[in-house]
Formats: C-alpha cells, sequence, structure tokens
C-alpha cells in the first residue's frame, strides 16, 4: 500500500478548508465502492448526495474563515476551482497515481493545467513533483508551447528545469525551429536544459544540425560535453572498447570521470575485476612496475580507487585471493571464461598487476584496514601496501602514522619512499608538524633527512614563505634549500618570490634569480624578468649567460621572443637569435628563420 | 451571525433534495458508461477503466490485440506525453505477468530514447508489484543503460516502502548504488533521511546524503544568496561536489552585487588546479556578459584577480572563441597576455576542433601548434580522413608538418592500424625520415592485429623505448602489456640480439611476477652477451633473482642448488642474506647454509665484474689475458677460487 505522503493534492491553493472536502469526497467514494455490493449502487448515490449535502454545509460553515483568509493568499496559488492532483495517498500504488495523473492530464485544458501547475508546485517529494511538473509542462506545450514557456517564468527556481524539460521535449518534436527560436530568449542555464532536450529527443538530427542548434543557444561546447556519455552508450555490450574510445579521444580526460568510472563498471561486471589489466594498457605509457605517473595516470588511479571504493569486499578477496568475487555471487563465472581463455601464466601475470593497483587504491581509500590486515595481505604486496597506507594514514593520523613507521620497518616503512610519502601527506595538512618531525628524526641517514625537510618545505613555501625561507638557511644543505624555497614560491606568487629575494644568502642569490627569471618568462612576465637579469649583470661580478635566458623564452614563447627581438640590444638579439634557431619551432615560417639566421649570421661577421 | 447560520442551514437543506436528485441522475449515467467512472484505483476499480479517458492518439494504442501491436502503435505517435499517457493507460490493464514479456519486446524498439520512455514506465508499473524483479532486469542490462530505470524503480520502491528501498539500494554497487540513493533521497520523508544517512554511511556514500541535504537548505535559503553562500561555504562537504548549488546561488548574487561575485568565486577556488571548477561555476554569471567581464578584470592586480582571467578565457573560448581573442587583444601589455591566448586557442580546439581548424588565420601564430596538436589528436581519432584533409591548411600554417601527421598515424592506428599504415607509407613517399617517425607511432597498434606483420616492419626501425636499442623490442613490450607473455617468449628467436636480451630482461621479470621463477632461470641461457659492460646475463639475473627475493624468499633458497652457475647462485645467496636483514623469514638453518655457501664462494653485488665471471665460467673469455685496473683484479680474486 502507499505511503502517507500526500500532502500533495488539493492543498493550499484553494482553502485549507476545501481541501478538507475534497478529501472527505475522495474518502466517501472509496467507502461507497466497499459497501455497493450489499447495498446497492441506488443507496450508494443517495448517500453520495447526503454527504455532499454535508460537506457543502461545512464548507459553508468554514467559508467565513476562508473569507478572512483571502487577503492572505498566495495569488499565485489561489483559485476557486476543485481541480485537484491524483494522490499517491489514494492509490494502491504511485504507478497508479500516474495513470491517474496523465488521465487527468491528457483531459486536462489550459485552465485547469495552470491550476493543477499551482497545486503540484506542493508536493513534497522532489521527485514526484518533478515528474509532476514535466508532464502538466509537456501536456501544456501540446495545447500552447509559447504559454508553457511564460508559466515557466512564474514558478520558483527549483521547479523550472522539470518544466524547461517537459516542454523540449514535446515542443522540439513537431516544430524544432519554434522550439530553438524559444530557446534564444531564455537565460544561459535554461538554455542548456532546451539543448539537452531537444538534443536527447531528436536522435535523428545530424551532428552538424544539433551542432548548430548548439550555436544559437550560445553553447557550442555541448556536444563536446555529451560525447563521452553518448560513446559509452553506443558500446553498452563492449564496455573495454567503450573504455579505449574515452581513453584515445584526445579530449580532457578530468570531465570524463565518471564516463570512465562507468566504463570500467561495466568492464568489471561482465569479466569480473582482471579486465583492470587490460584497461590500464590504455594508459601504459605513463604506468610503470607499481607507480602511476604523469598527469593522465591520474584518471586511471582515480577510476580504481572509486572501483575498491564501491566494493571493499570484492576488492580483499582479490588481493587475498586473486579470483573475483561480487556481493551477489560468490566467484564470477565470467572470470573463469577469461582464464580459459589466457594460459594460466599469461592470467597469473595480470592478476598480479591487478593485484598490485588494487592494494595500492585500497591503502589510498582505507588506509587503516589496509595497517589492521596488513598481514593478511599477500607476502609480496606488504611492502607496497605499508608504504601507500603508512601516507595516507599521515594526512589524518600523522602520531599513528609516525608510531607504526617502527613497527613495521620490516615491511619497508623505515626505507625512504616510505618516509617520503609520511612527510609529504603530512605537509599537506601540516606543514610545521611534518618539518618538525622530519627535522628532528635523528635515525635517518643526512641525506634522506635532508629530503624530508625539503618535502615538509614544499607545502610550508606556500603558508609561510618567510618562515620556509629562515628553516631554508639554517639547515646544513641551505644553499640547495633557499634556491628550493624561491623557486617553489615564484611559481605560485612571483611577486612575493621577487620580494623575499634579498634574504637569500648572497652567494646563492644569483642562482635564486637565474631562476625566479626563468619562471617570470614561463609565466609571461617577459620585462620583469629581463628587468631581473639587467640588475644581476649590472650588479654581479659573474658573467650574466643571455643565451640559456633566450632559450628558456624561446622554449615558451618563441613567438613573442621573436616579434620581440629587434627591440633588443645588438648583443643580446644576437643571442636570442642563436637561442631561437636553436629551438628552430615548426610554427615558424621559413622566411622567419631566414631572417634570425640573418641577425645571427651579421653578429657572426 | 446566529441569523446567517439559520439562513445556510435552510439553504442547505432546500438543496439536500436537488443533490440527491442528482445523485440518483448521476449514478443512471454511471451505470450507462461506466468507463467514465472516476475510480479511485485504475487497477483496483472492476469497473473503472482509463481506456476512453486518454483521448484519441491512445485509441490505437488501447484497442491493440497484442502487447507487440501496442508498442507498435506506441511508436507512431511522436509526442513524449502522448507516448506516456496511452502506455500509463495501457499498462493500467495489462497482467502482471505480461510485463517481463513487454520489456523484452521493447527492447526491439530502435529509437533509444522512445525505447528509454517505455521501458521506464514499464518497470514503474512492475516495481509497483515486485521491485525486486523490476531490479532483475534492471542489472540483466549494461550497466551505462541503467540509470533511467534504476531512478524510477527507486522512486516507485520508496514510495510503496522507504525501509525495503534501502535495503534493495544495499545489493546495489558502485554508480547503482550512487544512482538509487539519489532516487530515494529525492522520494522519501524527510524524517526518513537520518536512516537513510545510516545506510547511506555505511556505504561510504553519506556525502552525497550530505549534499542532497544542503541542497535542499540552499533552495530555502535563495533570497538571501549571501547567506546561503555562506551555509555552502561551512558545511562538510567539498564546495567542487556542491557546484550546481554555487550556480545557483552566485547567479542570484549577481543580481545584488553585479561582477563582484566573481572575486567570492575566486576566494573559493584560489589555485591553479582548481580553474577548470571555477570557471565552470563563473559560467552562469559572465555567460551573457563577457565582454564587461573581460572589461570588470582587466584593471585588477595579480593578487585580487588571481586566476579569474584563466578561468574567464576558459569561459569565453568554449562560448565564443572569436570574441574571446577580440577581448584579449586589450590585454597585450598584461604579463598573463600570452598565456590567455593559448587559454582561448586550446580550448577552442578541444571544444570544436573542426572551427578551430578553419579559423587557423585568425589564431595568434604562437597558439597554434598547440592548438593544432590538440585538435588533430581527437580529429584524428573520431574522423582520420578529415584530420588528413585539414592537414594540407595546416601546412600553410607550419614549416613542418611532422607533429601532426606523428598525431594522425598514431591515433589512426588505434582505430584501424591497417589503413594508418597504408596511408604512413603512402605520405612519406620517399622521406625515409618521414617514414620511419610514421611507422613508429603505427607500431604498438598494429601488434594487436598483426604481430608478424609488425616484426617485419619494426626490423628498420629505433625504438621507441629504450634509446639506442630497435623497435623489435616495442613489439615485445607491446604483447607483454596485452597479457600474453608465451606469445612474446615465442617471439624472441626473430630478435636481433640487442633487442633481444632488453625484452628478455623484461620477460624474465615478468615470468617471476607470473609465479613462474624457474621459467625465467630457463629464459636466462638465451640472453646473449652483449659487448656492453652492464648489459648481460649476470644482469639479467640479478634483476630476476631480486624480484624473486622480493617475493618467494623461501623457494628462491629452496631453489637454490638448481642454479647451476656458482657464482650465480652465490649472488643469489647474498640477495637473499641481504633480504633476510630487513625482512627476516628464512629458518635459521637457512641463514647458515647460505654463509657456509657463501664463505666457501663469495659474491659479488658488482654487476660488470660478474659479468667476466660468466663469461669465463662459459669458456668465452680468459681473465688472466685481460687488461683490468689493480682494484678490479682484487675484488675478483676471492671469487675466482
Amino acid at each position: 500500500m502507499a505511503r502517507g505522503v500526500g500532502t500533495a493534492t488539493q492543498i493550499t491553493h484553494v482553502s485549507k478548508q476545501h481541501c478538507i472536502v475534497a478529501e472527505e469526497n475522495n474518502r466517501l467514494i472509496a467507502e461507497l465502492k466497499q459497501i455497493e455490493p450489499r447495498l446497492g449502487k441506488l443507496l450508494c448515490f443517495v448517500m453520495l448526495g447526503v454527504w455532499v449535502v454535508l460537506a457543502f454545509q461545512i464548507g459553508v460553515a468554514q467559508d467565513a474563515v476562508r473569507e478572512h483568509d483571502t487577503a492572505h493568499q498566495d495569488t499565485n496559488k489561489s483559485t476557486e476551482s476543485d481541480i485537484a492532483l491524483p494522490d499517491i495517498e489514494d492509490h494502491s500504488s504511485a504507478f497508479n497515481r500516474n495513470v491517474s495523473l496523465y488521465i487527468t492530464l491528457a483531459n486536462a485544458d489550459e485552465q485547469v493545467l495552470r491550476e493543477l501547475l499551482s497545486v503540484s508546485l506542493d508536493i513534497e517529494q522532489r521527485s514526484v513533483r518533478n515528474e509532476t511538473l514535466f508532464a502538466i509542462a509537456s501536456r501544456f506545450t501540446l495545447i500552447n508551447p509559447q504559454g508553457g514557456l511564460e508559466l515557466v517564468n512564474n514558478v520558483p527556481v527549483h521547479a523550472r528545469t522539470p518544466m524547461l524539460k517537459g516542454i523540449f521535449t514535446e515542443w522540439c518534436v513537431d516544430d524544432l525551429d519554434g522550439a530553438t527560436a524559444a530557446a534564444t530568449n531564455l537565460n544561459r542555464d535554461a538554455r542548456l536544459t532546451a539543448l539537452d532536450s531537444i538534443a536527447s529527443v531528436r536522435t535523428d538530427l545530424s551532428e552538424e544540425r544539433l551542432r548548430g542548434i548548439a550555436i544559437e543557444l550560445g553553447h557550442p561546447h555541448y556536444l563536446a560535453l555529451v560525447e563521452s556519455e553518448s560513446k559509452t552508450l553506443e558500446h553498452a555490450y563492449d564496455p573495454v572498447s567503450a573504455w579505449n574510445i574515452l581513453a584515445h579521444d584526445g579530449l580532457n580526460d578530468e570531465p570524463q570521470l565518471e564516463s570512465f568510472i562507468l566504463a570500467a563498471e561495466a568492464a568489471i561486471e561482465q569479466q569480473g575485476l582482471d579486465v583492470l589489466f587490460h584497461l590500464r594498457a590504455a594508459f601504459a605509457d605513463e604506468i610503470s612496475y607499481n607507480e602511476l605517473f604523469g598527469l593522465r595516470s591520474e584518471i586511471f588511479g582515480a577510476v580504481v580507487d572509486a572501483v575498491v571504493r564501491s566494493d571493499p569486499q570484492r576488492t580483499w578477496a582479490y588481493i587475498e585471493t586473486g579470483l573475483t568475487k561480487t556481493s551477489a555471487t560468490s566467484i564470477e563465472q565470467s572470470n573463469q571464461n577469461v582464464q580459459s581463455a589466457v594460459s594460466l601464466r599469461d592470467h597469473a601475470y595480470m592478476t598480479d598487476v591487478v593485484q598490485q593497483l588494487l592494494i595500492q587504491s585500497w591503502a589510498v581509500v582505507d588506509p587503516a584496514a589496509v595497517i589492521d590486515k596488513i598481514e593478511q595481505v599477500p607476502y609480496h604486496l606488504q611492502p607496497l601496501a605499508c608504504e601507500q597506507a603508512l601516507g595516507e594514514l599521515a594526512r589524518t593520523d600523522p602520531e599513528r602514522s609516525i608510531a607504526l613507521i617502527q613497527t613495521l620497518k620490516h615491511l619497508g616503512a623505515g626505507k625512504y619512499r616510505a618516509l617520503r610519502g609520511v612527510v609529504k601527506k603530512w605537509s599537506e595538512t601540516d606543514p610545521h608538524g611534518a618539518l618538525t618531525w622530519a627535522q628532528s628524526a635523528r635515525d635517518f641517514d643526512q641525506e634522506t633527512r635532508a629530503d624530508l625537510v625539503e618535502t615538509a618545505l614544499f607545502s610550508l613555501v606556500l603558508e609561510d614563505p618567510v618562515e620556509a625561507m629562515k628553516i631554508a638557511a639554517a639547515e646544513s644543505n641551505s644553499s640547495r634549500l633557499e634556491v628550493f624555497v624561491i623557486n617553489e614560491l615564484a611559481k605560485q606568487d612571483l611577486d612575493a618570490a621577487i620580494e623575499l629575494l634579498p634574504s637569500v644568502t648572497e652567494s646563492q642569490r644569483n642562482t635564486a634569480i637565474d631562476w625566479v627569471a626563468d619562471t617570470a618568462i614561463e609565466q609571461g612576465a617577459v620585462d620583469l624578468a629581463l628587468e631581473l637579469f639587467t640588475q644581476l649583470e649590472e650588479s654581479s661580478e659573474e658573467e650574466v649567460d643571455w643565451y640559456w635566458f633566450f632559450v628558456t623564452w624561446s622554449r615558451a614563447h618563441p613567438v613573442q621572443l621573436y616579434e620581440r627581438m629587434d627591440d633588443l640590444p645588438g648583443n643580446l638579439r644576437y643571442e636570442a637569435a642563436r637561442a631561437l634557431d636553436r629551438s628552430s619551432k615548426p610554427e615558424f615560417t621559413q622566411e622567419q628563420l631566414d631572417y634570425l639566421r640573418t641577425i645571427y649570421n651579421k653578429s657572426q661577421q | 451571525m446566529q441569523k446567517s447560520k439559520s439562513l445556510n442551514w435552510i439553504f442547505a437543506s432546500s438543496i439536500a433534495v436537488a443533490v440527491i436528485a442528482a445523485s440518483v441522475l448521476l449514478y443512471m449515467l454511471v451505470t450507462s458508461d461506466g468507463d467514465e467512472q472516476v475510480g479511485d484505483s485504475p487497477v483496483t476499480s472492476s469497473r473503472s477503466s482509463p481506456k476512453s479517458e486518454i483521448g484519441a492518439f491512445g485509441k490505437a494504442v488501447l484497442s491493440s490485440q497484442s502487447h507487440e501491436e501496442a508498442l507498435s502503435e506506441l511508436m507512431k505517435i511522436k509526442s513524449n506525453f502522448q507516448v506516456s499517457a496511452a502506455l500509463y493507460a495501457y499498462l493500467a490493464e495489462v497482467d502482471d505477468r505480461d510485463l517481463t514479456d513487454m520489456l523484452r519486446l521493447s527492447e526491439n524498439i530502435e529509437s533509444s530514447t522512445q525505447r528509454e520512455t517505455i521501458q521506464t514506465i514499464i518497470v514503474r508499473k512492475i516495481a509497483s508489484i515486485h521491485p525486486d524483479q523490476a531490479l532483475r532486469w534492471i542489472v540483466s542490462l549494461p550497466r551505462v543503460r541503467r540509470v533511467p530505470y534504476l531512478s524510477a524503480l527507486f522512486q516507485e520502491w520508496t514510495l510503496n516502502s522507504q525501509e525495503d528501498a534501502t535495503v534493495g539500494l544495499q545489493s546495489l554497487t558502485g554508480t547503482d548504488q550512487e544512482t538509487a540513493l539519489k532516487s530515494i533521497l529525492a522520494t522519501c520523508d524527510e524524517n526518513f533521511k537520518a536512516n537513510v544517512r545510516t545506510v547511506a554511511s555505511n556505504l561510504g556514500l553519506e556525502e552525497i546524503v550530505l549534499n542532497d541535504i544542503s541542497s535542499t537548505i540552499t533552495l530555502s535559503m535563495l533570497d538571501n544568496p549571501s547567506e546561503a553562500w555562506n551555509s555552502v561555504v561551512n558545511d562538510a562537504i567539498d564546495d567542487a561536489q556542491q557546484l550546481d548549488s554555487l550556480k545557483l546561488i552566485i547567479s542570484e548574487w549577481k543580481e545584488q552585487e553585479g561582477l563582484d561575485v566573481l572575486l567570492h568565486a575566486f576566494a573559493l577556488f584560489p589555485v591553479t588546479e582548481e580553474l577548470s571548477v571555477l570557471s565552470d561555476l563563473i559560467e552562469a554569471v559572465v555567460g551573457s556578459q563577457l565582454e564587461d567581464a573581460f572589461a570588470y578584470l582587466q584593471g585588477m592586480s595579480r593578487e585580487v584577480r588571481g586566476e579569474l582571467p584563466s578561468a574567464l578565457a576558459l569561459v569565453a573560448a568554449r562560448i565564443d572563441p572569436q570574441l574571446a581573442l577580440n577581448e584579449l587583444s586589450a590585454w597585450s601589455d598584461d604579463p598573463i597576455f600570452l598565456q590567455l591566448q593559448q587559454t582561448v586557442a586550446n580550448t577552442w580546439a578541444r571544444t570544436n576542433p573542426r572551427s578551430m581548424l578553419d579559423s587557423l588565420a585568425s589564431l595568434p601564430q604562437g597558439t597554434r601548434l598547440d592548438a593544432m596538436t590538440i585538435a588533430f589528436t581527437h580529429l584524428a581519432f573520431v574522423s582520420p580522413e578529415d584530420a588528413v584533409l585539414y592537414l594540407d591548411i595546416a601546412k600553410n600554417f607550419l614549416r613542418s608538418e611532422t607533429t601532426l601527421a606523428e598525431i594522425i598515424a598514431k591515433q589512426w592506428s588505434i582505430t584501424d592500424p591497417e589503413a594508418a599504415l597504408n596511408w604512413s607509407l603512402s605520405y612519406s613517399e620517399s622521406n625515409s625520415q618521414m617514414r620511419e617517425i610514421l611507422l613508429r607511432r603505427v607500431l604498438r597498434n598494429l601488434v594487436a592485429t598483426d604481430v608478424q606483420k609488425a616484426l617485419e616492419l619494426s626490423g628498420d626501425l629505433s625504438s621507441t623505448r629504450i634509446h639506442l636499442t630497435q623497435a623489435p623490442y616495442d613489439v615485445v613490450w607491446e604483447l607483454a602489456q596485452m597479457g600474453k607473455i608465451d606469445e612474446a617468449i615465442a617471439l624472441l628467436p626473430q630478435l636481433d640480439e640487442h633487442p633481444r636480451y632488453f625484452a628478455i630482461s623484461d620477460l624474465g621479470e615478468i615470468l617471476v611476477r607470473a609465479g613462474d621463477p624457474h621459467a625465467a632461470i630457463a629464459l636466462g641461457d638465451e640472453v646473449p652477451s652483449l659487448s656492453a659492460p652492464l648489459v648481460g646475463p649476470a644482469s639479467y639475473f640479478n634483476g630476476i633473482f631480486h624480484v624473486w627475493a622480493t617475493r618467494d624468499p623461501q623457494l628462491l633458497f629452496d631453489s637454490l642448488q638448481t642454479v647451476t652457475s656458482p657464482g650465480l647462485r652465490s649472488l643469489a645467496a647474498k640477495i637473499l642474506l641481504d633480504r633476510q636483514e630487513t625482512r627476516p623469514v628464512l629458518s635459521e638453518d637457512a641463514v647458515e647454509s647460505i654463509e657456509t655457501l657463501l664463505s666457501e664462494r663469495p659474491a659479488t653485488t658488482k654487476v660488470y665484474l660478474l659479468e667476466m665471471l660468466l663469461q669465463e665460467e662459459k669458456g668465452l673469455m680468459d681473465l688472466d689475458e685481460m687488461v683490468m685496473p689493480k682494484e678490479w683484479l682484487e675484488e675478483l680474486e676471492p671469487l675466482r677460487k
């Protein structure tokens, strides 16, 4: 039986009192149906009549109250009609409520639809409200599409999207041009909703036509937005192909992450976790033995994290046994099918690779669980599990992570890679804490300690550059660390780095200026870089290497350097031409290259 | 007041008779046409039928003789509303047992949109009776098709029984579970959300519940956008996960504060890594007034505006790249100028590559190469023939088109390696350098379809993976990436010594990882001795023993006697002993045995010395005849006993 949720029906648009009347009427109808066989239909209708009279009397008595309240009624919702939406309460299921809803709507005219719209805005459940609004707007559009669109302006923000969907889903079927033209007058968000509705209904349109509509509606990038989604749908039965398309299509991976995850889930459902080996192949250039590197591999890592997060039990079973277990079934049949298609040795290798991927992700998703189960992790995976989990744990519980370094030393917890992971993750949330620990750690050799301090300084630079510089200066390898601090700061805040330059030890200042100038060039602040280098040349006793200055420039912005070359003094122009000629970028025309060589050769003469 | 009441009663009593009479009349009308009766439930009422009330459009559907015919009639209706109305009416009287059959029949509907609309309604009907059955049907579908059906099912299920729906939720995983949870949240009572939150928390999905709650709060606070903004920003949920709410608020806020709201957006997403999120957020603000937004930001200091110009350039490039470039011309004195131009060009290439390539002349020269690289990477994958056509246009803007031709060869080879190969050969004609570059790109994907052909082609090419070796190594590497280890091993005899060495090194470690270290030992016999000091059998076995000792030290210890070379046996023993110090797993007896072995025949970890020893063991070299540094001789002395 449907749950009693239906405040949504004959509610506030009339008065509360009329609602009571209408509800009582409905209840009476239901009661009559039950007693109908016994008393006969005639009697039922007589009773109905009596009840209507009584109800009317109640209504009359309450009209006084209603009249008193009229002044406070919301004009949008006010109507004297008895129009009512089917109520879930009155139906044996929500499905049956929808049957009634569509019958009601199919027989409603514009005025009735307006009243129903007003009522439907008060439906409590968001999903029911939205589908009701969608249906009303659809029906309205069949009668008067432009009028339907005007209605949207008078409803609250949260009601607009389902109504717009209803309107454009209906409108674009018979009058695409009219629908598109009407949509152009909407705001950007509404236009996107309209476009989305049109695209989902008019699958018969050519890409070119759809692109034209997208441009008309101010969302020319729309097709790129939905491309990955439609690709995964096209390959619904072959998720590995869908995955490969996503991985190779040359579009940004990040906005496609959900599609990647969906394709991976589908592939795993078909073939078990073994399929991660094949999914990994699309990113093989950026994944070494057990390390993800390169920007694109981050997407693959995020997908594996999602897979692990969605079913930790299945993950654990695979790590333990190399077999895929799903929540629903014990061991997936398809896993056996895959095994039969490849040799046992090939399969063993694939399993090994997948176990590595899973243990790494599991350590990211739930480091505490991995640490708790570390002894049950297969022997050869324990060091990797330990290293990853300690680092992740340091984000939230650095003290425990530090304590575990001693306990898990036999699993490599005391090795540089693990320690660096701990300090790196810890410093992201608490650079001072991580730095203090790295500085005070006595168990490590000098080189390890220095690296750990540098790792922690990386985060402190952004939080407190002055403090970071002081700490760098006090370390035994200060010359290196001071330049490191300036360089990292310059990448994030060029002005702050320049401000901090005087505090760099004099012997390292030139190197620091060199780095800041390079960063300035990369960020497009070439005049600032030129100024820094010119000052350096004037103040330094050492010779300044302009050639490498221009090499940096020619790598970052070769055309800009070419365009600015004639403004440079003679000796610098020569170095610039030399640097540009060396890089020989394909975007230069032959004439431009010839000109460079003219300068170069002229200077040599 | 008393008088008014009396009048009411008189009035009411007088119409009572009329109403009763009307009731009798109504009865007569209803009994003469039962279909017009307004029923409580179209399903439960024996007299009520929605068929005659649905309108002319549904008549053919409703009078169908079979479900197949009904579906066929539905296909003739264009209107989505009319399809839904007719189908709801039709299904109201369909026997429960026929519903699964209808789902099966509806799978044949060609249009995915129509199929989805129809199946969603059928699923709802099944869900109202047997939600488990509906769920079983949904999970039998490919995962990417399930979202609309899961949403419908869990809406229906929640309305019928919130508790049962949350139990059903727990039988799902991943994206399915998230979809179901969102549907439950959109449907359940407010006071039931605490229960849903508990369940979601156990499933690791609490953030979805919190986000839902936050969205509801946001909507209720929209009249005061500043407060709504603070509410979202200060809740426990990641701001980037609440982008829809933030967009809604900032759009409203803009009405009060104008473009100043951009600064609020920047304060929320200040770092470069969040540029994409920032651009999504501000699109709601600047999308309709790009020119004003550029002007607004232009006078600001770097510190104040932060990443906003870049975010604006991203938005503008998505909406109107030409306008974006025009607007940027006023920024030429700003250090960020080139970066912004590149952002526009690259975004244009990404969102509409053909349009960007058609407008190459209007792009600043410095931005073209990167933008073209992006455009060709996409185009050569989805439509290589178009990419080839555009290559001719691109040549007008570049001195050398090699980079772009390389991209075409590589991307095309993913979808059709044969076609890519043929194009590469024909395009490079007599240009041997171009030919080599293009073939190297095609090679890796050719391995998947024709290994022998790939091997033949690779002979003349240098490797893309290991400097100074040949591309046949790449063929073996690709096979290993596909998990075809046996096939890769079978290919080894066809490789020259140099690439064979590197291929064997990879495969040996893979064999150990595949749990077959003895095969790796056997493969060691195939390792060629090259004339380089660090590449040969010793180097190979050094790698193998290290991986083996990491994975299964006991097995390596048990296998020591099967290693025939005394030098290699000592190497393995030394590696085991070193490992025992950090991670002891061998018994004391085993350790003692290793120590004895090493005392009789010491080991060196200097691979170049071991390489020479192995050569001597095989009779390929006489170390007494070799001229070498004195220290080497001293180190070799005890090892040769």
